[in-house]
C-alpha cells in the first residue's frame, strides 16, 4: 500500500504545474484548463487524506468540489463565449478594456 | 490470484469475440429486416440466405484504400475510432449473464462492481469522445457539424438517462447489476413499477447510440455522412462496430435494469429461470429487433426539435418520476409496490394521449442557447 | 507501488501536456488523460464512487463542454508578441520552488492511523457510504452547492442568450448557419431586444 505522502507530493507537483500554466498561458480557455488541473490536484490530496484518516468526510468534500467545478465551467465558458461574441479572441492580453 | 486474472482475461476475450460476431451478423440481420419492412429481398447472394455477407463485407473493408485527408489532424484522426471501439467494448464487461457460479463454476461476468451501473454510464459517456474527435480531426465542415451535433445530443440525453435510473436505484438500493437483477427476481421486474423511467430510458438510449430517430450526427441528407464522411476502410468499420456494440450494450442494459436481466420468468420454475445466458440473450435479441424496427418506422427528427424534446419533455418527465418514487419511499414506506405501478401506467397513458399535441415542439427562438442547438 | 508510479508519470505527463501544447484541443485532451489517470488513482485510494463520478462528470461532461467551446470558437494560435516575456521563466522557477516546498511539506506528514485499519473504515468509498456522510454531516454544503448549480445554470443561459444584433461572429462557426436555413420561426425573430 502506497504511503499517503507520495500521493500528496504528486498532488503538489500537479498543482504547481497548473499554477505555472495559469501564469504563462495567454488563451483564456487554456488558463481555465489549468485552473481545472489545480482543482484536481487538490481533490487528489483530499482523497489521499481521506484514506489516511479512514474518514469519508474528505471524499464528500471532493464530491462538493466536483459540483462546484461543473458550475464554474458552465459560467466561465459562458463568459468566454459572450466575450468572444464582442471581440473574436480569447487572448487575455488583448481583453484588457477594463484596465483603468 | 494469477488464475483469477487469467480467467477474467479469458472471459473478456470471450465477450469481445461474442460482441464482434454479433456485430457482424447484426449488419446482415438489419439489412435483411429493413428489406423485409420495405418489401425487398435484401442481401441474399453470398452463401446460403446471404449468411456469408458479413465475411465478404469484412474482407472488402479491410482491403479498401485507407484515405487520410490532407487537412486532417493525423494523430487524433487515428485515435478517434480506437477510442470509440474501446469504450463501446469495455462497457459490456459489467453486464451479468447468469447467476453467480453458473458458467462451469465461474461467474458469468467479466467484472462485478459495486458501482456497476455508474461504470456503464461512465464508459458510454466517454464514448462520445470518439465521435467528437473524429468530427473535429477530419478537418472538413460536415464531419465537424456531425461531431458537434453528436456531443451536444449525447450530453443532453445523458441527463435524461441518468435521471431515469435514479428512481430505480431508490427502489433497489444498490448499483450492483447483479443486485438489481436479484431484487427484480424477488419483487417483480422493474418495468412494472418504473414504467415512466423505462420509457425515458429507452428513448435516451436511442439518442445515446445515435440511432434513428436521433441519428442526426450522420444525417446523410444534410451532412453527407456526418463524422464518418472522411473515414474509409478499417477505421470506418471500427466506427460501425462501435455503433452496433453500443446498441447491443444498450439492449443489455435495458434488459438488465427493467426486464429482469439474466433471470427468466418466475412461473417457469427456479431451474429454468436460472439457466444462464439464454434469457439475457433472448431479451437482447428482442431489443435489437426493436432498434431495427424503430429505424424502419420513424423519420429522423429535426435538430432543434431533438434538443427541445430532450430538455423540455424527457428531462422533466424523468425528474417527475424520480420525485414520485422519492415521495413513495418517504410517505408510503412498506406499502405495496403496485401503487407505483398504477402511477406509471397512468403517466405512460397520459404521455401517449398527449403525444398528439405538438405544443412542446414549437420552436421557441428565445430559448435557443448557443450550445443548445 | 508500481501502479502508483505508472499512474503518477502518466498524470504528470498529461499535466505538462496541458500547459505546453499550443493547440487548445491537444491541451484539453491531455487534461482528459490526467483526469482519467486520477480516476484510476481514486480506485487505488478506495474511492470507487468518486472515480466513476470523476469519469462521468469531469471527463464525460465538463471536458466535452470545453472541447465544444474550443471547436466552436475555432480560434487560431495566439498572435503578436508576448507583452510580458519575463513571466515565463519566473513562473517556471516559481513553480519548481512551489512544487519542491509543497512536496517537502508533504513528507513531513505523519500517518495519524494505521493505513490498513483506516482504509477498511472507508468501506471502499461506495455510493452508500458517501451518501451517508453527504446527507448527514455535509447536508448544508450539499444544499448550498445545489443552489449554486441552479444559479450557474441560470447564469449560463443568460450569458449566452441569443442577442440578434451581436452574434454574427458565432453564426459562421456554429451550426446556426445551417439550422437557420430551415427553421422558419427564426427569421421572424420576435424582437428579443436587450432591455
Amino acid at each position: 500500500m502506497v504511503e499517503t505522502q507520495y500521493y500528496i507530493a504528486l498532488a503538489a507537483i500537479l498543482f504547481s504545474i497548473g499554477a505555472v500554466g495559469f501564469l504563462t498561458r495567454r488563451s483564456a480557455i487554456q488558463m481555465f484548463l489549468c485552473v481545472e488541473l489545480m482543482l484536481n490536484a487538490a481533490n487528489l490530496a483530499l482523497v489521499a487524506f481521506s484514506r489516511a484518516w479512514g474518514d469519508l468526510l474528505a471524499q464528500s468534500a471532493v464530491f462538493i468540489i466536483l459540483t462546484l467545478a461543473a458550475a464554474e465551467v458552465a459560467i466561465g465558458l459562458g463568459i468566454i463565449v459572450a466575450i468572444f461574441k464582442k471581440r473574436p479572441t480569447t487572448n487575455v492580453d488583448v481583453l484588457s478594456s477594463l484596465k483603468g | 490470484m494469477l488464475t483469477d486474472i487469467l480467467l477474467t482475461l479469458l472471459k473478456a476475450v470471450g465477450v469481445v469475440l461474442g460482441l464482434l460476431t454479433t456485430f457482424a451478423y447484426m449488419t446482415l440481420i438489419e439489412r435483411r429486416l429493413l428489406a423485409r419492412f420495405q418489401i425487398r429481398a435484401g442481401p441474399n447472394r453470398v452463401g446460403p440466405l446471404g449468411l456469408l455477407q458479413p465475411v465478404a463485407d469484412a474482407i472488402k473493408s479491410i482491403f479498401k484504400e485507407d484515405l487520410v485527408v490532407t487537412a486532417a489532424d493525423k494523430i487524433i484522426f487515428w485515435l478517434a475510432p480506437f477510442i470509440a471501439i474501446t469504450m463501446a467494448l469495455s462497457a459490456f464487461g459489467a453486464i451479468p449473464a447468469g447467476p453467480a457460479g453458473s458458467l462451469f463454476g465461474q461467474d458469468p461476468w467479466v467484472f462485478n462492481l459495486d458501482i456497476g451501473l455508474l461504470f456503464i454510464l461512465a464508459t458510454t459517456s466517454m464514448g462520445v469522445y470518439g465521435i467528437f474527435l473524429a468530427g473535429w480531426s477530419s478537418g472538413s465542415k460536415y464531419p465537424l457539424f456531425g461531431g458537434l451535433r453528436s456531443s451536444a445530443q449525447i450530453i443532453s440525453y445523458e441527463l435524461g438517462q441518468g435521471l431515469s435510473v435514479l428512481g430505480l436505484l431508490m427502489l433497489t438500493g444498490t448499483m450492483n447489476l447483479v443486485g438489481i437483477v436479484n431484487w427484480q427476481a424477488e419483487h417483480g421486474i422493474l418495468i412494472l413499477f418504473q414504467g415512466v423511467a423505462f420509457v425515458t430510458f429507452v428513448i435516451s438510449s436511442f439518442a445515446e447510440t445515435n440511432r434513428t430517430p436521433f441519428d442526426l450526427p450522420e444525417a446523410e441528407q444534410e451532412l453527407v455522412a456526418g463524422y464518418l464522411t472522411e473515414y474509409s476502410s478499417i477505421k470506418w468499420a471500427l466506427f460501425q462496430m462501435a455503433e452496433y456494440v453500443n446498441m447491443i450494450t444498450a439492449s443489455a442494459v435495458i434488459s438488465t435494469l427493467f426486464m429482469g436481466g439474466f433471470k427468466g420468468p418466475a412461473f417457469l420454475g427456479e431451474t429454468i429461470a436460472n439457466i444462464p445466458f439464454i434469457w439475457l440473450f433472448a431479451k437482447i435479441a428482442l431489443w435489437l429487433f426493436i432498434f431495427i424496427w424503430v429505424r424502419a418506422t420513424l423519420p429522423r427528427m429535426r435538430y432543434d426539435k431533438l434538443q427541445q424534446f430532450g430538455w423540455k419533455f424527457l428531462f422533466p418527465v424523468a425528474l417527475m418520476n424520480t420525485l414520485a418514487t422519492a415521495a413513495y419511499k418517504a410517505f408510503l414506506p412498506n406499502s405495496s409496490l403496485w401503487y407505483l405501478g398504477i402511477f406509471s401506467v397512468l403517466v405512460v397513458i397520459a404521455m401517449i394521449v398527449f403525444s398528439g399535441s405538438r405544443d412542446w415542439q414549437k420552436v421557441d427562438v428565445k430559448t435557443r442557447a448557443v450550445a443548445g442547438d | 507501488m508500481v501502479v502508483f508510479v505508472i499512474l503518477a508519470v502518466l498524470a504528470i505527463a498529461g499535466a505538462i501536456g496541458t500547459i505546453s501544447f499550443k493547440s487548445g484541443i491537444y491541451s484539453a485532451l491531455s487534461l482528459v488523460g490526467t483526469l482519467l489517470t486520477l480516476a484510476m488513482m481514486y480506485v487505488t485510494l478506495h474511492a470507487q464512487f468518486l472515480a466513476s463520478v470523476q469519469v462521468m462528470v469531469y471527463a464525460g461532461a465538463i471536458m466535452v463542454l470545453f472541447l465544444f467551446v474550443i471547436m466552436l470558437l475555432n480560434e487560431s494560435q495566439m498572435s503578436g508578441a508576448d507583452p510580458l516575456p519575463w513571466v515565463q521563466p519566473v513562473a517556471i522557477a516559481g513553480g519548481i520552488v512551489l512544487a519542491a516546498a509543497l512536496a517537502f511539506t508533504a513528507f513531513q506528514f505523519k500517518a495519524p492511523k494505521n493505513l490498513e485499519t483506516a482504509t477498511a473504515a472507508l468501506q471502499g468509498g461506495t455510493p452508500g457510504a458517501i451518501g451517508e456522510t453527504l446527507f448527514t454531516k455535509f447536508l448544508l454544503p450539499f444544499e448550498a452547492v445545489s443552489i449554486l448549480l441552479l444559479i450557474a445554470a441560470i447564469g449560463a443561459v443568460s450569458l449566452v442568450h441569443r442577442q440578434p444584433a451581436h452574434n454574427e461572429a458565432l453564426e459562421t462557426t456554429s451550426e446556426h448557419a445551417t439550422d437557420n436555413a430551415y427553421s422558419d420561426e427564426t427569421s421572424s425573430n420576435p424582437a428579443k431586444v436587450v432591455a
